[in-house]
């Protein structure tokens, strides 16, 4: 049950009585509009209680497109029957301007932006002062995952897509090291999207483009993409099969999925061994709280398997504080420490008694670090597979 | 300042094919917008004011005539402005009471007048763009004509509206 146009395609989700919006609805057509205000009459004479009318992956729409909903939402009005939520997208600012208004002619009209609070820790992870943290992340990983990214099948002249790449820097270095045609950099932070564009400019990569977006909605084409990338983030989503259902749609068949995850039963040290263990125990639990999964890299084979992905690879990327520059060790457990105990223990009001006991447990893993004979790795499994064709 | 964009078009191609509507919106936007902090949102926000204009401007103005299209960035704010050759003069004169309906009185009841218009009744395309545009976007838009047909449209829009 759809209604499409030269550039938008309208469907039905029975499941959550919501019909969804793609591409552009900028018509001037009459036939257009009567028939787009047909379909939503049509399901809603269908529908008990609620409809939704879902926007995240609408670009555009003209005012006459407006103009429809704002018939179609009398339409309701008049008939009494159900009530109907308009769901927008922050990333696409037309929506809150021009949608958020239409709640004034009706109040059995709710207008709910999806992506506000869509994960628990996003006001912390889409913060600027996040940023510092990703890009000691990346001092330490590159190196190792460059060449487990070549071995997972990226290739030069590659069409790629880094989503959620947070600041940008691991896109950039895919450019430019790993010389793939073009990279698209999707990230759901404005600050992170602004600094992988300061970054972009300073550096002179012209093979990579960054956009804001909903990784659960991407703005992007079905099938276009040779290999897409997803590091690090899946964990921090509580509803991770949406992002992997975008992350699959956008991948040609015969292209591959690459993703990353932590585990933090990987992390290990010595001396100071117990003191280690139980620092990553209690923030594995802490980030739980916060509704992330530190440990997913191990449930990454199951979720590549589940989407009947083929060829499927799995490696660990290992950074110790030996083949890696101390310092820089140091300063990412030391973001790490600052995230897990303020940042997060805030979010989750901890006691100070537990918040000493992580900046303990932190302060012994940096001992380890430094310590002249101490040993200490990080480990994030890395994950890939081919989509079938 | 960089990213200010000037295109010269016929409004005959519009007539045309009015898919070219949202062609020159989204170039123009594109283009812009590499020149602001947040380019996506700055991307969207003037795409969409800048297709509500031209189908404006484009409905009102005679086959014949060139538009003028212009956008530029000036202490703070961000202007639009289309100025076409020739609209004739019953064409002129609406185009002057909608602009003037739009700078006075209570914008808010105005407006929820329009989407509460039954919609064999509702005003065309480009009336109700820019109303959409002067209550969603907070654009101040004002008008001038001359004595040859020549009409320009402009909108200003704070550079707040492209924030979050």
């Amino acid at each position: 049950m759809t209604v499409s146009g030269e550039k938008y395609l309208i469907s039905f989700d029975a499941l959550d009585q919501q019909v969804n919006f793609e591409g552009y609805v900028r018509t001037a057509s009459r036939e257009d509009l009567t028939s787009i205000m047909d379909y939503l009459v049509d399901v809603h004479g269908k529908q008990n209680g609620s409809m939704s009318l879902n926007f995240r992956k609408l670009r555009y729409m003209n005012s006459s497109g407006v103009k429809v909903i704002a018939d179609f939402l009398r339409y309701a009005r008049q008939a009494k029957k159900l009530t109907i939520k308009l769901v927008g997208s922050k990333v696409i600012p037309w929506e809150e301007k021009s949608l958020a208004p239409l709640r004034g002619l009706w109040d059995g009209i709710e207008f709910q932006i999806y992506d506000e609070r869509f994960y628990e820790s996003q006001g912390i992870i889409e913060d600027a002062a996040f940023i510092p943290l990703l890009r000691n992340q990346t001092r330490l990983l590159w190196p190792r995952e460059k060449p487990v990214l070549v071995e997972h099948g990226l290739r030069e002249g590659m069409r790629a897509a880094d989503i959620c790449c947070g600041c940008g820097d691991v896109a950039l270095l895919v450019a430019r090291e790993l010389g793939v045609g073009s990279i698209v950099g999707v990230d759901h932070s404005m600050p992170a999207i602004d600094y992988a564009n300061r970054l972009q400019r300073e550096f002179k990569v012209n093979n990579a483009e960054f956009r804001l977006g909903d990784a659960t909605a991407l703005l992007l084409d079905d099938e276009i993409f040779d290999f897409v990338l997803c590091r690090l983030s899946i964990q921090i989503f509580s509803r991770p099969d949406e992002i992997l259902r975008e992350l699959h749609r956008i991948l040609r068949p015969g292209g591959r999925l690459y993703l990353t995850g932590e585990d933090y039963d990987l992390i290990v040290g010595y001396p100071n061994e117990a003191e280690i263990r139980s620092v990553y125990d209690k923030a594995g639990r802490y980030g739980q709280r916060m509704g992330m999964d530190l440990y997913n890299g191990r449930k990454l084979y199951a979720s590549l398997a589940g989407m009947k992905m083929k060829n499927i690879k799995v490696d660990t990327i290992d950074a110790d504080n030996l083949g890696t520059h101390r310092p820089t060790f140091a300063e990412m457990i030391a973001s790490w420490r600052s995230f897990s105990a303020e940042t997060i223990g805030q979010e989750l009001g901890i006691t100070e008694s537990e918040r000493a006991e992580l900046l303990a447990g932190y302060d012994a893993h940096l001992a380890t670090i430094r310590h002249p004979h101490g040993y200490t790795k990080w480990s994030v499994v890395a994950a890939s597979g081919e989509k079938s064709k | 300042m960089n990213g200010n964009i000037a295109l010269t078009l016929p409004a005959r191609d519009f007539a045309l094919d009015w898919r070219r509507f949202n062609l020159v919106a989204n170039y123009i936007a594109e283009y812009a917008s590499y020149n602001y902090a947040h380019k996506d949102r700055a991307e969207n926000v003037i795409s969409s004011v800048f297709y509500e204009l031209l189908e404006h401007m484009a409905s009102i103005s005679r086959e014949d005539a060139l538009l003028a299209l212009r956008l530029a960035a000036d202490n703070g704010h961000i202007l639009f402005e289309i100025a076409s050759s020739g609209v004739e003069p019953p064409s002129l004169k609406r185009h002057e009471q909608l602009v003037g309906e739009l700078r006075r009185g209570d914008l808010d009841s105005w407006y929820r007048g329009i989407l509460e218009t039954e919609p064999e009744a509702a005003p065309a395309g480009g009336l109700l763009g820019l109303a959409l545009i002067a209550h969603d976007y907070h654009a101040d838009i004002s008008t001038q004509s001359g004595d040859s047909g020549a009409v320009i449209l402009r909108a200003a829009l704070g550079q707040e509206e492209m924030n979050p």
